[in-house]
């Protein structure tokens, strides 16, 4: 017995019962396989593999097209059929067999095979009518296909159409009938179509051709059944499928490409269902918010990102109602960096319209608010000293004839007691003049002279200043490079600010500490004016003025500069000081800055443009500019909080040979230093971070990877946390703001000491 | 200060009344005659009552400004001196060539009078009456 394939179990039973044989074919390999009483009712060897093209062969040839019709369509898509065909048996005895085929579908739910049973019903009429019956029974079975079906004769005509198959083709059966194929179809010539019918018209095996056929606009497939009257072709049109295909393959393009760009993209991508839970999270997405996709999807954005949902909530309220929203939301980020984000929220519909998610662009608008922050700042000093300049002018005028009459008063006093009321409204109007000069000076800038000061000759003076005004508790530390460049200016106001500096640094130390007066020269570059307070890129020379006092919150730090702001109580400063001198720098062509910790200091930094020529006298000639150390490829990790710095920090690194990976917190760098598995050649960190601090990141290297060496980098450099970390994991100091050669040397001095280190202990 | 023949006369103009008070007091004396202007039309009109020594001349009074304050002065009294008066810090750099002297409000007393003094002391006295 063959090898029967499943399901012929109870067709074998029903064969059994009568002359019913069962039979199966299956999709992929036309395998066939017949039952016993199959096989004997077309008196078929009774066991053995048979042959498909074998037992196809025993229909009549015109009717070959018709089983096969029927056959294919059952295997593509399970159309079952139920037919009355004539049949030779192996023997050449003509029967009527009645076949019934429906489809077997296999696990994975796509068609497997066809099967079906087969019985004789050969009816006892005399042979004409017999054959009548047949060809009536041909041509209605013919036209109940719909697909076409043709016969084509050895000349190459057609003898027989069924009526689907000519409207296929756009003519009718009469038109073809007679007529030779490329007589109709002249265009066919040149088509696989014409290569495999010369084939099949020669004999041969079935032959399947898929192709466009340009003049009719359709895909077709023909298949090819050679006989002896020469070849039955059943032909299906198959646009719409290979259409389908088309769009599919196209739309998976588009598809694949829509979700390359999404990757790809700079702006955070996310998409959230309804729930609020986070569905797709793209990599820019991970850069910014320091969460990986892994770790993102399925949690709630509101809880990831937001501190505060209220207006969260109102944003997805209104992109719910008018399906888009655009604004600005404060978000966290792992490392707890607050960042301020642009968004682009589009609400995603399903095929029926019904909102299905949360499709949300952002992008990181911190670094823009802030520079507008200081725009802002900027524009009101400007109206503030406008006004503050009318109302000075006006006052000085209401003091003019209050001075003047007192002191006309006190010409003809002899009164002691009276000449005493008299020097105390004198001495009150005077000092209200004296705010006014600071007020105007302010306002309208500061005229001076503009000679050459010298910068350390400056300090001299200061630091003489300080040593008698200072008391004991605060001790005087000096780090001056004697061969500053000079600068030009009025070396009077000059001072003037530098004293009010140290003044304010002596009332942020009640209890003692240490003044740390610095000068030093420094250039700023394009990218770093961005930072600095409204500094033009060039060389100054820095007079920087520290203390170790209370420092300043950042609030506080950021109006430090306004007129009228003070941190003195009501009646102990005018708020002008720093606003003052500030006007002054400025009208140097210098800027000022600010550094503050709470708890540790504040820093101020005085720049004033460097004349060309070298300090005062002595000037000599400018000392070549220093070759910058470049990189060789060395990785280095550069950890900041802060991503103006972080970036400006990287790309210049990766500028002079370097390559670089970034992290915004300690905790950061550590799954950095993880994910990399310690490829890092250096890491260079800012002490002062959210989440995890210099202090704590460098310690834990110093415990994990003790080979690899870490620079810390801080606006302090004289605080206890910077001192105290030097030596605890660090193996150098880089004071913030630092210049490119300082930040190129540092780094390669610290490599080339780590390699020595790591020779000895070899 | 050689004893003139008659008193020198000084023109103030100033918009502020009590400012003009002020000044005059602080510069009557027998050896000055005053004329007061609030505006720039009144500083004309005082130019030309007769010869005038010194105007002290605030730097905003109502008018055309300070530089045709400044013109009619020089058309008028071709030897006046002029002291400008400013609540401002400093005078704007295009007319220092053109007057004689500056003093920020509020002036001191002893400081009105020695500029006055030296401004008068070395006004030239060559002009036929």
């Amino acid at each position: 017995m063959t090898t029967a394939p499943d399901g012929l179990d109870l067709l074998r039973i029903a064969g059994s019962m009568a002359r019913f044989g069962g039979w199966s074919v299956d999709a992929e390999t036309h395998e066939l396989a017949l039952s016993p009483e199959g096989r004997a009712l077309l008196e078929l060897p009774l066991e053995g593999a048979l042959d498909f093209d074998a037992v196809f062969a025993l229909h009549p040839d015109e009717w070959k097209p018709i089983v096969a019709a029927h056959l294919e369509r059952c295997l593509a898509d399970g159309t079952p059929f139920d037919l009355e065909t004539p049949m030779h048996t192996a023997h050449g005895t003509l029967l009527m067999i009645r076949t019934i085929g429906e489809a077997a579908y296999g696990p994975d739910g796509r068609i497997a095979r066809a099967q079906g049973a087969v019985w004789d019903i050969t009816p006892m009429a005399d042979e004409r009518a017999k054959n009548r019956a047949l060809e009536e029974r041909l041509e209605l079975t013919l036209n109940t296909i719909s697909d076409g079906v043709f016969f084509i004769d050895h000349d190459g005509r057609f003898t027989v159409a069924n009526d689907n198959g000519a409207a296929m083709v756009r003519h009718t059966t009469t038109e073809l009938v007679g007529r030779h194929v490329f007589e109709v179809f002249p265009e066919a010539q040149a088509t696989p179509f014409a290569r495999s019918l010369a084939e099949a018209l020669s004999g041969g095996e079935r032959l399947v051709t898929r192709a466009y056929y340009a003049p009719l606009e359709l895909t077709l497939e023909a298949t090819f059944y050679p006989s002896e009257d020469g070849v039955a072709v059943y032909l299906k049109d198959v646009s719409d499928d290979e259409r389908l295909q088309a769009e599919l393959r196209r739309t998976s393009a588009i598809l694949a490409e829509q979700a390359a760009l999404i990757e790809a993209s700079r702006d955070a991508m996310v998409v959230r269902a309804l729930d609020g839970r986070i569905r797709h999270w793209n990599r820019a997405a991970a850069q910014l918010y320091g969460w990986p996709a892994a770790e993102a999807i399925d949690r709630f954005e509101r809880e990831l990102l937001y501190d505060e949902a209220a207006a969260y909530d109102a944003a997805t309220e209104a992109t719910l109602r008018d399906d888009y929203w655009s604004g600005e939301l404060d978000q966290r980020t792992r490392s707890g960096r607050a960042l301020v984000a642009e968004c682009r929220w589009q609400l995603l519909r399903d095929a029926d319209g019904a909102p299905e998610a949360i499709f949300a662009v952002m992008s990181d608008v911190t670094a823009d608010r802030k520079a507008q922050e200081a725009r802002l700042r900027a524009q009101r000093m400007e109206s503030l000293g406008t006004l503050a300049g009318g109302i000075a002018h006006d006052l000085n005028n209401v003091l003019t004839p209050i001075l003047m009459s007192v002191q006309l008063l006190e010409q003809g006093e002899t009164d002691a007691g009276r000449r005493e009321i008299l020097a105390t409204m004198e001495g009150a109007v005077k000092r209200g003049a004296d705010m006014i000069r600071q007020v105007l000076s302010f306002a309208r800038g500061v005229d001076g002279r503009r000679e050459t000061v010298s910068v350390p000759q400056l300090v001299d003076d200061l630091v003489g200043f300080a040593r008698d005004t200072l008391p004991k508790s605060i001790t005087v530390d000096l780090a001056l490079d004697d061969a500053v460049s000079a600068t030009r200016g009025d070396p009077t106001q000059l001072l003037q600010i530098l004293i009010n500096l140290v003044m304010n640094a002596k009332d942020a130390m009640p209890t003692g500490g240490t003044l740390r007066i610095r000068t030093t020269e420094l250039v700023l570059e394009d990218s770093y004016s961005s930072i600095s307070h409204l500094a033009m890129p060039g060389r100054y020379v820095a007079i920087e003025v520290e203390d170790t006092g209370h420092g300043m919150p950042p609030d506080t730090v950021e109006k430090i500069f306004e007129p009228f702001f003070t941190t003195k109580e009501v009646g102990k400063g005018t708020g002008l000081g720093l606003a003052t001198s500030l006007a002054i720098v400025r009208s140097h062509g210098g800027f000022m800055q600010v550094y503050s910790e709470q708890g540790k200091g504040t820093r101020f930094t005085v720049g004033l443009p460097a004349t060309s020529a070298g300090s005062g006298a002595d000037a000599r000639p400018a000392a070549p500019a220093p070759e910058v150390p470049r990189g060789h490829g060395e990785l280095v990790l550069v950890v900041d909080d802060e991503p103006s710095i972080l970036q400006i920090t990287c790309q210049t690194l990766e500028l002079h040979g370097y390559r670089t990976l970034r992290a915004t917190n300690g905790r950061d760098a550590l799954d950095v230093m993880t994910a990399t598995q310690g490829v890092v050649d250096l890491v260079l960190t800012d002490m002062m971070m959210p989440v995890m601090d210099g202090a704590a990141l460098s310690a834990h290297l110093e415990e994990h990877h003790p080979e690899l060496p870490v620079i810390a980098a801080s606006g302090l450099n004289s605080n206890g946390g910077a001192a105290r970390a030097v030596g605890m994991g660090v193996s150098r100091f880089l004071p913030k703001p630092y210049t490119t050669s300082l930040l190129l040397t540092t780094i390669r001095d610290t490599l080339l000491d780590a390699r020595r280190a790591g020779m000895v202990t070899e | 200060m050689a004893a003139p023949e008659r008193p020198a006369t000084i023109v103030l103009a100033d918009d502020d009344d009590l400012v003009r008070a002020v000044l005059r007091m602080a510069l009557a004396s027998p050896s000055t005659s005053i004329r007061e202007a609030a505006d720039s039309a009144a500083l004309v009109s005082a130019l030309g009552e007769g010869t005038v020594e010194l105007v002290i001349l605030d730097i905003s009074i109502p008018g055309p400004g300070l530089a045709a304050n400044i013109a009619a002065i020089h058309s008028q009294q071709a030897n006046a001196r002029i002291l400008v008066l400013s609540g401002d810090a400093s005078v704007p750099g295009e007319f220092v060539a053109s007057i004689d002297d500056f003093a920020r409000k509020p002036i001191d007393l002893a400081e009105l009078r020695d500029r006055v003094g030296q401004l008068l002391t070395h006004a030239p006295t060559t002009e036929s009456p």
